[in-house]
């Protein structure tokens, strides 16, 4: 009877010895293949915000130096690197501040920018400083969340730094349609793609060439398409 | 320039038409209408709030924006519709199929609200 309660004893032992082992081996190679996998093709994406995730995603899991994983670096642009060590910082759960605290570690020395991108949502009526674009560009689509096509790119100029770019709401008082694409945008999206530096009055979004088409032409947007600063 | 409280020309239109459509709307409809017909624009009107944002957020853009441009004032209309028809049914009748109605439009316009303003039940569409 002892030897039966010894052979149970010890046979359940090595069957959890056995299954913590396997979960052990099976997380982290998993992790790191996959990170691997991604890092492969990252330079090659068209879409910077995908680029970004996974150089994050990377730094986050990994202590190992990537070539690929600085090869997807050295295609972002500078408002996009300088948007990985804010994602980053966040990530790790100490970046919900991080404007706030590197203005005060700024102090003795030059601004550091605070770049980043958020969608600005529709407002039924909206309160502020309004102001339409006062320029535009067309580009390859690499701003818009879609990464394709062509993209409109809008500059809008407040009379202050937009410190606060999650405060920002837009519309359109005089056109029914620009109106509808942005309350469109916000249902789909959550609100039109824009892309801020809190050290900075510009701010600037991007729109797709179905909705530039669709409500009559770049001009119809630059002159309508609305952005209110509280 | 700025402006304080600027409205935007869309919501402008679906208010004055809302207020216009369900009103006008709702006396025409129930002069000629019976408890089934009341019922059913209930049910459209929930079938509408239920399908409209999931089906904006899984059309690409170039489907997706001219179909919301189209769609979204007649989906208001039908919304608001079966709200005051459901009401003045139940103030004049005070009839149980009037009060479900009313039950199912609040319900259709609640469901349409939070589809429409929150990613709570439908995310927002992802590339």
């Amino acid at each position: 009877m002892l030897r039966l309660k010894l052979f149970v004893a010890l046979t359940l032992g090595l069957v959890l010895l056995l299954a913590s082992a396997g979960h052990m081996l099976a997380d982290s190679p998993q992790l790191q293949s996959a990170s691997a996998g991604e890092a492969g093709t990252c330079a090659k994406l068209a879409n910077p915000d995908r680029k970004i995730s996974i150089i994050v995603e990377f730094a986050r899991t990994s202590l190992q130096d990537s070539k690929e994983i600085r090869q997807c670096y050295d295609t972002l642009t500078n408002e996009q690197k300088a948007q990985v060590f804010v994602r980053v910082a966040k990530k790790m759960g100490f970046g919900a501040n991080l404007a706030e605290e590197m203005r005060g570690a700024s102090a003795q020395g030059p601004q550091p920018l605070m770049y980043g991108s958020l969608s600005i949502p529709y407002a039924a009526v909206g309160s502020g400083e309004q102001r339409t674009a006062y320029t535009y560009w067309v580009d390859d689509g690499s701003r818009c969340p879609t990464g394709r096509g062509t993209e409109y790119n809008f500059a809008y100029s407040f009379s202050s730094n937009v410190t606060n770019p999650s405060s920002l709401r837009a519309n359109s008082p005089w056109n029914v349609l620009v109106d509808g694409a942005i309350l469109y945008y916000t249902l789909t999206d959550g609100g039109l793609k824009a892309w801020y530096d809190t050290n900075s009055p510009v701010i600037t979004t991007c729109v797709g060439d179905t909705a530039i088409s669709t409500v009559g032409g770049v001009g119809v947007w630059k002159d309508n398409a609305a952005v209110y600063k509280p | 320039m700025s402006y304080i409280g600027s409205i935007g020309s869309l919501a402008c239109v679906a208010i004055i038409l809302c207020s216009l459509g369900a009103t006008i709307g709702s006396i025409l409809l129930l002069r000629r209408t019976n408890e089934k017909h009341l019922i059913g624009l209930s049910l459209l009107a929930f079938l509408l709030a239920l399908i409209f944002t999931p089906i904006l957020r899984i059309l690409p853009e170039e489907i997706g924006l001219p179909f919301f441009l189209l769609a979204f004032m007649p989906t208001l209309a039908i919304l608001m519709l079966s709200l005051g028809a459901s009401f003045i049914s139940l103030v004049r009748t005070r009839a149980r199929i009037a009060f479900l109605s009313l039950i199912l439009s609040l319900l259709a316009v609640g469901l349409f609200v939070v589809n429409t303003t929150t990613p709570l039940i439908w995310s927002f569409r992802a590339y």
